[in-house]
C-alpha cells in the first residue's frame, strides 16, 4: 500500500486565486483526471515532477509556492 | 468514481463469484471420492468462462453507459491510473511466483496433477483478486 505523503501543498489556495478555477479545469491544462487533482490536494498522492511543474506553471509561480516538503 | 475504478471492482466481484462458485464445486469431493476421480476440469473451464461473461457483461454496458469513462478533465487515465496498476500487478506477481514454485515441488514429488493444477488455479485466480483489491484499495485511498 502506498504511504502517506508528507509533501502539502497550496493548490487549493491557488485554484481560488485563480478565478475559482475548478479541478475538473486544471487537470485538463495538467493533462491528468480529476481523480489525480483531487488525490494531490488531499496528500494521498505525490506527482510525479513532470506534472508537479505542469501544475506550478498552470498557475504561473514557482514549484515551491505550490508544494512544500516539510523541514526533519 | 472514476471509469477505471468501476472496472478494477466489477473484475473483483465477478472473479470472487466465479472462484467461491468452482471451491464450493470441487471442495465437497476432496475426502469423499480418490483423487484421481474428482470432476475438477469441467469445473474449472466452467468458471472461467463465467469469470469472463460475467465480466464482458458488466464492462460492456459500463463502457456505453458511464459518463466518467473520460472525466469531467476529458482524460481516461494518468500516472496515477499506471501507478495503482504497477503496484496491484507487483503484489499479484508476487504470490503467483510464490504459487508456481509450490507447483513445481509437487510435480518434483510426483503429486497428482490434482493438486497441481489447484494450485495454479487457484494460486492464479487468488493471486489476480488479490491485484484487483489493492487497486481497489489504493483507489478508494486516493492513493
Amino acid at each position: 500500500m502506498a504511504k502517506p505523503t508528507p509533501i502539502t501543498n497550496e493548490i487549493r489556495t491557488l485554484r481560488f486565486h485563480a478565478g475559482e478555477m475548478t479541478q475538473a479545469e486544471l487537470a485538463r491544462q495538467v493533462g491528468v483526471t480529476r481523480q489525480t487533482i483531487i488525490a494531490i490536494e488531499q496528500g494521498k498522492y505525490s506527482p510525479s515532477l513532470e506534472v508537479a511543474f505542469r501544475i506550478a506553471r498552470v498557475f504561473k509561480v514557482g514549484l515551491d509556492a505550490v508544494f512544500q516538503y516539510p523541514a526533519e | 468514481m472514476g471509469f477505471l475504478e468501476k472496472i478494477n471492482l466489477a473484475a473483483l466481484g465477478a472473479g470472487i463469484l466465479a472462484l467461491a462458485w468452482y471451491l464450493f464445486s470441487v471442495v465437497p469431493q476432496i475426502g469423499s471420492v480418490p483423487v484421481a476421480e474428482i470432476a475438477w476440469k469441467w469445473p474449472m473451464g466452467l468458471s472461467l468462462g463465467l469469470f469472463l461473461v460475467m465480466l464482458i457483461a458488466t464492462v460492456i454496458p459500463l463502457a456505453m453507459t458511464d459518463q466518467t469513462i473520460r472525466d469531467e478533465s476529458g482524460i481516461i487515465d494518468d500516472e496515477r491510473d499506471r501507478a495503482i496498476e504497477l503496484r496491484g500487478d507487483a503484489w499479484s506477481g508476487n504470490v503467483m511466483h510464490l504459487l508456481a514454485f509450490l507447483a513445481l515441488i509437487l510435480v518434483f514429488f510426483d503429486a497428482p496433477g490434482f493438486w497441481v493444477a489447484q494450485t495454479l488455479y487457484v494460486g492464479g485466480m487468488g493471486s489476480g483478486l488479490i491485484s484487483i483489491a489493492v487497486k481497489v484499495a489504493d483507489y478508494r485511498r486516493g492513493a
